[in-house]
């Protein structure tokens, strides 16, 4: 969790947005693992008290192999680090550039919410790759961040029923109609890795 | 902090978690309702919270909200313990405090990889 070095103003090559809830700190725990350093930067908004922010970033960090932090407030995005919503406050991503942290109510009673930072997102640039995943979890935030991010043109992924611990999420994007793949953890490393590893 | 407590009413569950996590190195507190739940929470319990849904009394998801009324989530990861796929609409507004989900019948290394978990990401 060392911080990021200063950019050149460049947005990423390309960019993900991972969004999780109930059960999602396992699943999310498996990818960095497993995935390889990856030509994007990644965007975590995981639903989880404030109280173990730090310690699920120190998590990440032991587990993955690229730089994994735990967002304040103007973090430039950077191609292969992993960018950690923090509990309580709104991340939004600021021209495909930048994350703010802004306060703001609960949207799909929760705080960060998924589909405030998919829903920040811009078109992407020409040759960006804009991936959208949903992963487990209860409720529904984040299907309307992955519909959105589907009009972006951006993939979108969710966690497919068998290997989810709450088919709530996913399942609401599906419904939308919004989701391009329907993947267990396994094969979401699979196809991150053969789109986006340097 | 490898504390877990167990909510469950059923005799059986609790005396069949309880052994197979004190093998497994953990210290477990056993509450067959949500009342005592609470009352080991106010007694300063820190650790994971497995708790089963359809219990008599309050009910798992009752059980929580008086959890956050009483303002006694700090320094504790609940987990659901259900026969239930799904939570459906009773955990409505909960998303943010049910930190992961098991649906019965459920094996031991499904328990322990879910509990691992939570007791790395509690560590300070």
């Amino acid at each position: 969790m060392n911080p990021a070095p200063s950019t050149n103003g460049l947005a990423p090559a390309n960019l993900v947005v991972i969004g999780a809830s109930t059960g999602g700190t396992r699943v999310v725990t498996y990818l960095l693992d497993r995935l390889p350093p990856l030509r994007a930067a990644v965007v975590i908004v995981q639903h989880m008290p404030k109280f173990i922010n730090l310690s699920f970033a120190r998590t990440l960090a032991r587990h993955a192999r690229s730089e994994v932090r735990l967002v304040q407030d103007g973090d430039p995005l950077q191609d292969g680090a992993f960018y950690l919503a923090p509990s309580d406050i709104h991340c939004t991503v600021v021209a495909n550039r930048r994350l703010r942290l802004s306060p703001g109510p609960d949207v799909n009673y929760v705080c960060p919410s998924i589909d405030v930072t998919m829903q920040s997102l811009q078109s992407p640039a020409s040759g960006q790759r804009i991936i959208g995943i949903l992963l487990t979890g209860m409720g529904r935030d984040g299907a309307n961040g992955l519909a959105y991010i589907r009009k972006l043109g951006g993939v979108t992924i969710a966690q497919n029923e068998a290997s989810c611990a709450v088919y709530g999420m996913p399942a609401e994007a599906v419904k939308l109609g919004c989701v391009d793949f329907e993947l267990p953890p396994d094969a979401i490393v699979t196809m991150l890795a053969a789109r986006l590893a340097r | 902090m490898k504390n877990v407590m167990v909510v469950d009413d059923d005799p059986g569950v609790l005396n069949t978690i309880d052994l197979v996590l004190r093998r497994h190195g953990y210290t477990v507190v056993k509450a067959p309702n949500g009342h005592l739940c609470l009352e080991h929470l106010r007694q300063g319990f820190r650790g994971v919270v497995l708790m089963d849904i359809m219990m008599p009394g309050l009910t798992g998801w009752e059980t929580i909200r008086e959890i956050i009324a009483a303002n006694l989530l700090d320094n504790i990861l609940v987990c659901m313990l259900t026969a239930k796929a799904s939570p459906g609409t009773e955990g409505e507004g909960l998303e943010e405090f049910v930190f992961d989900y098991l649906p019965k019948p459920f094996d031991n290394v499904e328990l322990m990889s879910m509990l691992d978990n939570a007791i790395e990401c509690l560590e300070p």
